[in-house]
């Protein structure tokens, strides 16, 4: 996935829509926005994101499981399996981006990439729903998709690299 | 009341109609298509190099107006200094969150998830003025002397100048049934008791209060 933070305004209707879609208990999120400023008035810079589980392809979340809840399905997306989960929160300490966390109901629960609708065809309701249009969802192995042009014409960063995970989401700047 | 001149028609659906008819279309098609599209006749930018003539006296944009100084004001703009604030007082500046529709979805519960209330943006420099701590609940009273009915957490950062300060609009409800609105954060509407017009073409202008921070809640006069 890739974000552009120059389209961001912060409207946080991913955050809602994926709470709705996702059932996401009230006072729990699995995406937010984050702003960052920068300087001091009237040299000021600010940018604005969207920023959930990074889906790393070195997943520190899913190396330290015990259970083997946390695991990587199709295409790399991590997911946490609620019924093998014990609820001991190792991969909350274990994640650099802070996307996790304990749902009520004794399990951890985190960012799904909204795979039940990725296996139809959909885009994760965070993205479909965007004003601005500034998420693109694709997968980085095809060399036509929309988010491999996105990233081969623009600056990207990710976010902690020196954290060593490979995060699979990309903000352009 | 003797205006039944002006509205001769005896259903709105003929003037509905009527209007319709203006751009070639009618009451009955609309009811059937419901969305109709229009094709554009005119472009959408000028184009570069094409010679565009605009709707003034000489053709061309127009800064000096010739229709202003025939009403009496001046041909060309004329910077006025508005007014300043007295010291200790910050100049209010109000507008608007992207997850927030006006004062409309206050009370929503998703979007109060998001945004439960609003808070005044201090320039940290004002803030060491004042000695204001992150998410300190001030109470705002403005140069007229109005007090907010709620107070309001501080919010420090440098996306403010430091001759004002600014509130997101849309909250302090003080109406109790609209449970989860209600109490949170400041009025800015309240405060705003002076309303610049502008002289020329009448627009309103309500960014020329003035306010400033009272630490400890005020003893509220009785109505």
């Amino acid at each position: 996935m890739a974000l552009d933070t120059r389209k961001c305004v912060g409207c946080s209707d991913c955050v809602v829509a994926c709470q709705t879609e996702n059932n996401v208990p009230l006072g729990f999120c699995r995406d937010w926005v984050a702003e960052i400023v920068d300087g001091t008035y009237p040299n000021v810079s600010i940018e604005l994101r969207s920023e959930r589980c990074n889906h790393c392809a070195n997943s520190p979340c899913v190396r330290c499981c015990p259970t083997g809840a946390s695991h990587f399905a199709d295409g790399g997306i991590v997911l946490v399996d609620h019924d093998k989960c014990i609820g001991c929160g190792a991969c909350i300490q274990s994640c650099p981006y802070e996307a996790r966390y304990s749902h009520p109901d004794g399990y951890v629960d985190k960012c799904t990439f909204c795979i039940h609708r990725v296996r139809e065809g959909l885009d994760p309701a965070c993205v479909s729903v965007c004003p601005t249009k500034c998420m693109y969802f694709g997968d980085l192995d095809d060399p036509n998709s929309k988010i491999v042009n996105v990233l081969k014409n623009r600056k990207f960063k990710s976010l902690a690299p020196e954290a060593g995970t490979k995060p699979q989401i990309f903000y352009l700047v | 009341m003797g205006l039944g001149a002006y509205f001769n028609y005896k259903d709105f659906k003929e003037v509905l109609d009527w209007q319709l008819k203006q751009v070639g279309s009618s009451l009955k098609e609309m009811e059937t298509v419901g969305l109709k599209k229009l094709p554009r006749k005119t472009p959408v930018y000028i184009e570069p190099g094409t010679d565009y003539i605009f709707k003034t006296a000489s053709g061309k944009i127009q800064l000096n107006s010739k229709e202003l100084q025939e009403g009496g004001f001046d041909a060309m703009p004329v910077y006025k200094p508005h007014p300043q604030p007295e010291e200790g007082f910050y100049r209010l500046i109000y507008g608007r969150a992207p997850m927030h529709t006006f004062s409309r979805t206050a009370n929503n519960r998703n979007l109060v998830a998001l945004m439960p209330e609003n808070s005044v943006w201090v320039n940290p420099q004002v803030a060491e003025l004042w000695g204001l701590r992150k998410n300190q609940h001030v109470w705002l009273k403005n140069q007229d002397g109005v007090i907010s009915n709620f107070s309001v957490k501080v919010r420090i950062t440098e996306r403010i100048r430091w001759d004002s300060v600014y509130i997101v609009h849309g909250f302090g409800h003080h109406h109790k049934p609209l449970t989860y609105a209600f109490g949170r954060g400041v009025n800015d509407t309240e405060l705003i008791t002076r309303v610049i017009t502008d002289p020329v073409m009448g627009g309103t202008g309500m960014r020329g209060n003035f306010i400033t921070f009272l630490k400890t809640e005020p003893k509220k006069a009785k109505v």
